[in-house]
This record gives structure tokens, sequence and C-alpha cells, in this order.
């Protein structure tokens, strides 16, 4: 190996070297020759979930609905339904829903005979006509009639939902026909 | 390379902001409401023929053949029929008791002089006692101009209005038809010239109970 040869080799050597160096030095804060502990105050936290639960009150089943050509509170039958956030719950939104058991329900009676509204507490101004609605066959097994209510404290929101057979569609065909079905609801966590 | 690298940051910088808006929608909790305080709604439309009925016996043995002027009260004469209304309402609606009262049949082989058949009269009463006495409204009148056979003298009129609940059971009226003493149709000789004295016809009630749909 004559001089020159001798020369790269340890140039080459160097720079291996070097950036091995250059590596640990980089990466190597892990491999620092000093070590020393990190000072902490107010570094604990405790955390718990909260919870989301509603409050809800069903109201009495109804049994039987009147046959009516202009309906209004007080003549169609209602049940009153109530909801308001549990102790401690975080906010939501509520739905209400019919729902109808397809197995025991006549088709005679969806599409026109059977009418239904909702008012919030005492319906006021033209609340119950403008929440008026007709239970079609789309509605079955289930329908959103009251929906969007933000429930954001623990006092029970009030809901009255109504009733009644369309005197204009209630004819031989309808007659003997069931209804049967029920009222729920869910709703939905907010922030 | 490097364009290579900036790609792949790209991608998963744009997927993982896909998830986190996405992963947003369905984070919050739900609630529901346990079955058994599910509010049960159910019904059955109730067959009419259960829950709402009614009849009119109008009597038996309705055949006169001897109307000629004369009092309504006059019972050789005129006709008083008494009738019963049995009823029932067994539904959520008030009803009420309609009635039709028809010609059916109308054989006046001579014809009339306008105004002659306003002689000829018919009522509905409540009680006996005459013919004007406890009137049941809109049901009497007199025949009219060109009755014939069809006429009806009596159009689905309100003959009882029945609460829910409302029961009643041989309810009386009367039908009252008199020929009334202003009629002085003339016969000359043998020869009967007089159209009332060659009339000839029949009556007969039809109605429903039907709910009053408020």
């Amino acid at each position: 190996m004559n001089r020159t040869d001798k020369m790269d080799k340890k140039k080459l050597i160097g720079t291996i070297i070097g950036v091995i160096a250059f590596g640990a030095l980089i990466a190597g804060a892990t491999y620092a020759w000093l070590i020393s502990n990190l000072s902490v105050n107010n570094g604990t936290y405790n955390l718990k979930t909260s919870n989301f639960v509603i409050n809800y009150t069903n109201g009495t089943a109804i049994t039987n609905v009147p046959i009516l050509s202009s309906a209004t509170a007080s003549t169609a039958a209602s049940v009153n339904v109530r909801a308001g956030l549990a102790t401690g719950s975080t906010p939501g939104v509520l739905t209400i829903y019919l729902n109808t058991t397809q197995a025991s329900t006549d088709s005679e009676l969806l599409g026109g005979p059977i009418k239904y509204s909702w008012c919030e507490g005492t319906c006021q101004n033209t609340d119950f006509a403008d929440h008026t609605k007709t239970l079609m066959a789309a509605d079955v097994p289930q329908v959103a009639i009251v929906t969007n209510q933000a429930l954001t404290t623990t006092t029970q929101r009030i809901y009255n939902i109504y009733f009644w057979l369309d005197g204009a569609s209630v004819g031989d065909s309808q007659l003997n026909k069931t209804f049967t079905g029920f009222i729920s609801a869910s709703a939905e966590q907010t922030e | 390379m490097k364009e290579k690298n900036k790609l792949i940051i790209a991608i998963v910088a744009v997927i993982l902001i896909i998830v986190v808006v996405f992963g947003a929608t369905y984070a919050y909790w739900q609630w529901k409401n346990a079955d058994t305080d599910n509010t049960n709604v159910a019904f059955i439309i109730p067959n009419n023929d259960s829950q709402l009925s009614a009849n009119l016996n109008g009597g038996a043995g309705i055949d006169i053949s001897n109307l000629a002027p004369c009092a309504c009260t006059n019972s050789t004469y005129a006709m008083m029929r008494p009738m019963a209304l049995t009823y029932s309402n067994n539904t959520t609606q008030p009803a009420q008791v309609k009635a039709t009262l028809k010609i059916t049949s109308w054989t006046a082989p001579l014809a009339f002089q306008s105004g002659d058949l306003g002689h000829l009269n018919y009522a509905v009463t409540t009680s006996p006692t005459n013919c004007t006495t406890d009137l049941v409204s809109s049901m009497y009148g007199t025949f009219p101009n060109g009755t014939t056979t069809n006429t009806i003298l009596i159009n689905d009129v309100v003959l009882k209005n029945v609460p829910v609940g409302g029961k009643g059971t041989n309810e009386p009226y009367y039908l009252w038809v008199w020929l009334d003493i202003g009629y002085d149709g003339e016969n000359v000789g043998n020869n009967i010239l007089d159209p009332m004295q060659k009339l000839s016809f029949q009556l007969e009630w039809s109605g429903t109970i039907e709910n009053i749909v408020s």
C-alpha cells in the first residue's frame, strides 16, 4: 500500500467517525453525559367523565281517539310527556317519536284517518295547527313527532301530544280497524 | 424522493383531517328512554252498527182509505199514526237521528188545480194532542204542487239529537195526515170529478243515525 492509499483510508475512517459522532450528538440527548430531573409543579390532574341522562316521564296510555272534522287541543285525545336533564348530565337535544306496530295496525288507517299534533305546554296561537300532521304509511315503523328540543336544565319541559281521527277520512273502510303503537323518546348530547 | 415524501405527508394530513372532521359527528353521547317508559297508543275504530243504532216503528196496519176534509183530530177521516223511536249512542261523539218521509207511490188520475194539494197536510208531533201541538221542527207542511211518486215530504230532517251515551226506548212520535176542511172539491151527478177523491198514495219512512262530526 503506498502512501496515497494510506492517506485516503485515514480520511475515510475519519469521515466515518465524524459522521457517527455527529449522529450521536444529534440523537444524542438520550445518550447525553449529564442527567437531571424535570421540575414539575401543578402537574397532577384529576379527571372524571360526565354523564348524559334524561329525566323522562311518560304519559298515560291512549286507548280511544275521537273522530273530529276540526280538531283543537281540547277536543283531541292527548298524552303528556316530560323531559329534562338528570342532575349532572350534559345538555342534549330531545326527539319524541310515534312508533307504529305494523303487525297490529291496519293499513286502512294510514294515509288519512289518523292525525297528530303537539304543543309544548299549553298550545299557543297556531302551534296546534302548525304542528298537525297525518300518519302516513311511510311513517311506519317510526316517525319523529317532536324534534330539536334543547334540554339544558333539570327542569322538565312538558309536551302535549294529540291524536284524533279525521272525520273526512273515516268511512266504512276504517270501521273496526286497529292502530297499535307507542310514544318513545331519545336524545343526543350537545356541547 | 423529496417530492414523493411531500406527497405522502400531504396525503396523511388530509386523511387525518377527514378522520377528525367525521369523527366529530359521531362523538356525542346518546340516550333513549327505557322500554318501560314507552307510552302505549292503541285504539280501534268501532263498528257503528254496534255503537250507534236507531229504530223507528211506524205502527202496524197503515191502510187509510177514507181521507176526507176534516179536522186533523178526526179519528175516522184523518190519519194519526203513533210511532216509536228506539235509539242508542255508544260512540264518543254526539249523534242525530235523521228521517225522510217519501211518497213512494202516487196515483192521481185527475189533474189537480193549482193549490189543491195545499189542503193535504202532514205533521209529526211528539204528543197525540193534535197536529199543531209539540210539532217536530221542519216535519210538517202540505203536499206540494206537482206531487208525484218519489216526492219527498220530509227530507233528512233531524228527528232526535242523541248525546254521547244517549239511549231511548219507544219514544213516541205521531204522524198526522189529513185533508183540511178548506178543501171543497165538487162532484157532479154520478161523476167523480174531484181529483182528491180518486187519490191513492203510499208514504214511506227512511233515515239514519249518525255522529255529528264536530
